[in-house]
């Protein structure tokens, strides 16, 4: 079968890139968005649901990790361990900034006399400190790329990013709340761009951030998990000022919280891409429209129905919108892997990802062809006898 | 069985409206016989494009019976329509109107498959071409062919589907003289061995050796073809009128009192090239 509409696209190279090019770069914007979204979304989900529990205890009123303060005393501890009839672990985090680097630029290096807090100009990060059950592992790094899962005393499980940012990496240290930790792990998964998460024994993440026996979260793991509704709600009616969440709540909650702030930047800017996609394919099959509009005045006066007119215009966009998918897609890897390697940034694609930008492309074609479908349907065929 | 492909009766067609109104076809019968050609001619603007529109039903005319193939198209759907032109009627274009895109096979076998010939439209298509002595150019597009090929191409697209009756617009008014009259040995060869009827409007006078009629279209109805003759000075065909001299015991007429007064100064110059015609279809 002849193909009209791939005929005509070819033999304009130039637009036939242009349409390709603006496709390409729509695409593009959308995955590379969408991606952002959802390595970040799978950040904050992911580690919640990699704890070996079915309950999240957080002081009462508080949704997620990130945003509000939780505080736990051993009150609650071990009332929540009664009547739950589970094992429960306790969980602290805090965010807080750490020195990497001496005053000069050095590592730092523990020794006997060694004058701690003072190096107010030395470089820090920012780190969001997970205190957690080393013995059990229950809130501890899901991944471990080299090195211990257990830090013990005055020792710290550091991000892949953080290790790379600061040049730092095992058998390093740091200087946390004016102790010095080594580093003995390195994990991964955890760099959630502002901040990376580090792990270290609970009992030192207490004692250097002054609340012994005390927990930012209880996390409790069950005989029966399919009763975690039903204990939740007991330990709720039964213990004041505590929220109770199944562990699969508590990480939609974490992820909410975020990304509630973002999903609408992510949608407009989404909007914005495919809109320009849709505008740039719309423009280029106009154009190749308009310039053969007499040939498809030739084509009606000869016999071709509208509806085989129309489909000419439409394959031509869709050539343009799967072929410009194809490209943005490549893109999209190619620029992820240079924005994850140079600067660190969080990207992560998935099939739904790569199906919704399809979806998109196609959109695309839609709309690009409206104007010209209805320019052709206009169009007489009794111009053909004009000169 | 009629023999009549095409049969336009009182065919009325008007543009605009009210005081503004211009009749371009004004109560016209034409029937054109299978196996015919019928030229029609008259000066520009006389409505000879719109009849051949009308004939195919691409135009639409303000009154009057349009039976083709003894179906009156005149309240057709556009659908079926279409389809009836596709399968019925061949289109030759004054400027050949190829798909510049397309292969000279490509062009032809599109509009097999648009007929729903799509499992031999190659063969037809390939077949044609080479009847018409275009087997070494099937693989060229348009802008590769000289004029002539481009519209034996046109004329292939026209019969791939075999319809009843060809129309063409003006076929050698972009051709040289050697080609254009290979066209037409081809239209009359495509009516006579084939059997297709062809309906041809043109200017052009070497058409009136092949046709086997002859019609004269001015001012929206046909006139009496034995009343018209050409101009000697201008060459322009007019009908016999009060613009005329003697010389020599033979008339001569003119289009206009200019063109009259300038043969009269230097007659010699016009007479002694031209031989007055009279067109007797």
């Amino acid at each position: 079968m002849v193909s009209i509409a791939r005929k005509n696209l070819f033999a304009e190279k130039t637009r036939f890139f242009v349409s390709v090019g603006g496709v390409a770069f729509s695409i593009l914007l959308i995955v590379f968005l969408l991606g952002i979204y959802n390595a970040f979304n799978r950040l904050l989900i992911d580690y919640v649901e990699s704890f070996a529990a079915d309950l999240v205890i957080a002081q009462e009123g508080v949704t997620d990790m990130s945003h509000t303060f939780s505080l736990l005393d051993a009150n609650k501890m071990s009332q929540v361990e009664t009547i739950s009839g589970g094992k429960v672990y306790g969980l602290v985090n805090r965010t807080t900034n750490v020195r990497v680097r001496e005053e000069d630029g050095s590592k730092i290096v523990d020794f006997a006399g060694r004058k701690k807090g003072e190096n107010k100009k030395a470089k820090k990060a920012t780190i969001t400190l997970m205190g957690f059950d080393t013995e059990t592992g229950v809130g501890g790094p899901p991944i471990l790329l080299s090195g211990t899962k257990t830090p013990g005393k005055r020792e710290i499980i550091v991000d892949r990013v953080f290790s790379k940012q600061n040049g730092l990496t095992i058998g390093d240290s740091v200087e946390v709340f004016d102790e010095v930790f080594t580093i003995v792990g390195i994990t991964d998964k955890n760099n959630m761009m502002l901040y990376t998460r580090a792990f270290v024994d609970l009992d030192e993440a207490q004692e250097i951030l002054r609340q012994k026996g005390r927990a930012n979260f209880i996390l409790i793991s069950l005989t029966d998990p399919s009763r975690a509704s039903e204990i939740a709600e007991k330990l709720e009616s039964n213990i004041p000022g505590i929220t109770a969440y199944k562990k699969s709540d508590f990480a939609k909650s974490n992820a909410k919280a975020l990304m509630d702030t973002f999903v609408p930047i992510i949608f407009v800017i989404t909007i914005i891409g495919f809109a320009t996609g849709a505008v740039v394919v719309g423009l280029t099959i106009y154009t190749a429209t308009m310039e053969k509009i007499k040939e498809y005045g030739v084509l009606k006066a000869i016999g071709a129905s509208r509806k085989k007119l129309f489909l000419i215009v439409f394959e031509q966009a869709l050539w343009s919108s799967i072929i410009g998918y194809i490209f943005g897609v490549i893109l999209a890897f190619l620029v992820s892997k240079l924005v994850v390697d140079v600067i660190n940034m969080v990207v992560e694609f998935n099939l739904q990802i790569y199906l919704l930008a399809f979806a998109s492309s196609i959109i695309m074609s839609f709309v690009a062809t409206y104007i010209p479908i209805t320019r052709i349907a206009k169009t007489d065929p009794a111009m053909v006898f004009r000169s | 069985m009629t023999n009549i492909i095409l049969d336009l009766h009182k065919i009325t067609k008007a543009f605009g409206e009210g005081h503004a109104q211009v009749k371009a076809l004004n109560g016209v019968d034409l029937e054109v016989k299978k196996g015919e050609i019928v030229l029609i001619m008259g000066p520009s603007g006389s409505g000879k494009t719109t009849l051949l529109s009308i004939g195919g039903g691409i135009l639409k005319a303000t009154s009057g019976k349009v039976i083709l193939n003894g179906s009156d198209i005149g309240g057709m759907g556009e659908d079926i329509l279409t389809k009836k032109r596709l399968s019925e009627v061949g289109f030759i274009f004054q400027q050949f109107l190829l798909l510049a895109s397309l292969t000279a096979k490509e062009n032809v076998q599109v509009v097999a498959e648009f007929a729903g010939n799509g499992g031999n439209a190659v063969e037809k298509s390939e077949e044609i071409l080479k009847r018409l002595g275009l087997a070494d150019r099937m693989n060229d597009i348009p802008a590769n062919l000289s004029g002539g090929e481009k519209q034996r191409v046109a004329i292939a697209r026209a019969l791939v589907n075999d319809p009843d009756i060809i129309l063409a617009d003006e076929p050698t008014a972009n051709l040289d003289s050697k080609v254009g009259h290979e066209v037409m040995e081809l239209l009359r060869e495509v009516a006579k061995k084939k059997g297709k009827s062809v309906l041809i409007v043109s200017h052009d006078n070497r058409i009136r050796d092949v046709a086997d009629r002859i019609l004269w279209l001015e001012d929206g109805i046909f006139k009496e073809i034995g009343k018209m003759t050409t101009d000697p000075v201008c060459g322009m065909s007019i009908e016999k009128g009060a613009n005329k001299t003697t010389i020599k015991g033979k008339e001569y007429f003119f289009c206009s009192e200019g063109c009259m007064n300038e043969f009269k100064k230097e007659p010699e110059k016009f007479v002694g090239n031209l031989n007055q015609t009279n067109y007797n279809g």
